[in-house]
């Protein structure tokens, strides 16, 4: 029961609806006194139809992961938890780069070093900055720093967290769908040895 | 509203719109994860490597050719990648139809019971049994023909790009396309219709 290996190919294309009219007029003069051709025909449309059985699943996973990954850069720059961690962070570095702080002879100077200007020295009373004031500046600079940190790292953290979720998440529909199957061969292993037994 | 081509986002892609490619990866996110997952089996590593199969025609967008579709030019990427992964590691092996279903003993093989015709495959098995016979008999074919039967039969490419993507020529995609069929034919059927098939009855 298999077609004449000339006409396999033209076969083919009928069954898949790529032939030509020339060809197609050829193929079916052929199958019309062919019976083996024509069973096979019906045989492979058939075998082709069944196939379509095994549908299309869902791709859930990828959905989530793929479009994250490339997400991810933009969410994280417009989330407010980042906006203030980034002015935390410049604030900060102003402090430290802009600003020139200098303590000697009883006198502190700030200076300002802003691009295109000039550095304008401020001298301030001794009297109105103490070493405590300093002191303070300092500490607040440091908390500010603190803060920053213990942001980012909730970032991190709120980030992995994500990402172990999405990948348990897959793994339990991996289980699940392993258990699905395993159940269904089971089912029909018991069944057809149930009919097989009471047969013989 | 007319929806841009494969084609047309393409180009906004390669000149830097980001939400181009986007919608190129939603497009055809499904058809490849199950392309590769029909291939693989595995649907973890089908997943990593649908990942990568996009990353990797996302660098190399600005090679697209024009002249092929861009599923096809997808396709084939994907097909390359699953070639190094079977290669590595081959699908988790399934029961085979030759198989006999009772351990141990000269039982009937898989296929016959599949095919027997006292058992009533859609009444008592329903889709989802068939479905898996089905899965079993595609992925016990050979690799070279099992990819041509995918690419025709589920992603439903014509036998001219299939040509193109393995670099044969179209004759052997089609004599390919057939003996993978003619296989399934014999596994699933075993000779015979499995569903229409009537038991002879015995003559008093």
């Amino acid at each position: 029961m298999s077609a004449c290996n000339s006409y396999r190919e033209l076969l083919m294309d009928a069954l898949y609806g790529e032939i030509s009219a020339a060809d197609r007029t050829a193929f079916e003069t052929h199958s019309a006194s062919c019976s083996d051709c024509r069973e096979d025909f019906e045989r492979l449309r058939r075998v082709s139809s069944e196939l379509r059985t095994w549908e299309q699943v869902d791709a859930p996973v990828l959905a989530r992961t793929w479009p994250a990954r490339r997400r991810g850069l933009r969410h994280f720059l417009g989330s407010p938890r980042l906006a203030w961690s980034a002015a935390a962070l410049a604030l900060l570095l102003g402090l430290l780069l802009r600003a020139d702080l200098r303590i000697g002879g009883g006198v502190v100077q700030l200076s300002f070093a802003l691009p295109g200007v000039a550095a304008a020295p401020y001298q301030a009373a001794p009297a109105a900055l103490d070493a405590e004031q300093v002191a303070a500046a300092i500490q607040n600079a440091v908390a500010v720093s603190e803060e920053r940190q213990r942001r980012e790292l909730a970032l991190v953290l709120a980030t992995m967290v994500e990402q172990i979720e999405t990948d348990m998440a897959h793994q339990f529909y991996s289980v699940q769908s392993n258990l699905d199957r395993l159940e269904n061969t089971t089912f029909r292993v018991v069944n057809a040895s149930q009919a097989w037994g009471s047969e013989r | 509203m007319d929806r841009p081509t494969d084609e047309e986002l393409v180009r906004e892609a390669v000149a830097g719109d980001a939400n181009a490619f986007e919608a190129l990866v939603r497009r055809w996110e499904k058809g490849l994860y199950n392309f590769i997952l029909r291939y693989l089996g595995d649907p973890e590593r089908s997943r990593e490597l649908c990942q990568e199969a996009f990353f990797k025609a996302y660098r190399n967008l600005h090679r697209f050719d024009h002249r092929a579709r861009f599923s096809t030019w997808l396709y084939t990427i994907a097909l390359n990648l699953c070639h190094s992964a079977f290669r590595k590691k081959p699908w988790p092996r399934l029961a085979s139809l030759d198989e006999s279903t009772v351990e141990g003993e000269a039982g009937p093989q898989l296929a016959e019971t599949v095919s027997d015709p006292t058992i009533d495959i859609e009444g008592d098995l329903g889709r989802d049994e068939e479905a898996m016979i089905v899965r079993a008999a595609v992925q016990s074919l050979p690799a070279e023909l099992r990819e041509v039967v995918l690419l025709k039969e589920y992603q439903g490419l014509r036998f001219r790009e299939i040509a193109e993507m393995l670099g044969v020529p179209v004759s052997t995609v089609k004599s390919k396309m057939y003996a993978g069929l003619d296989l399934l034919a014999r596994k699933l059927h075993h000779g015979r219709w499995p569903v229409q098939a009537k038991r002879p009855q015995p003559k008093e």
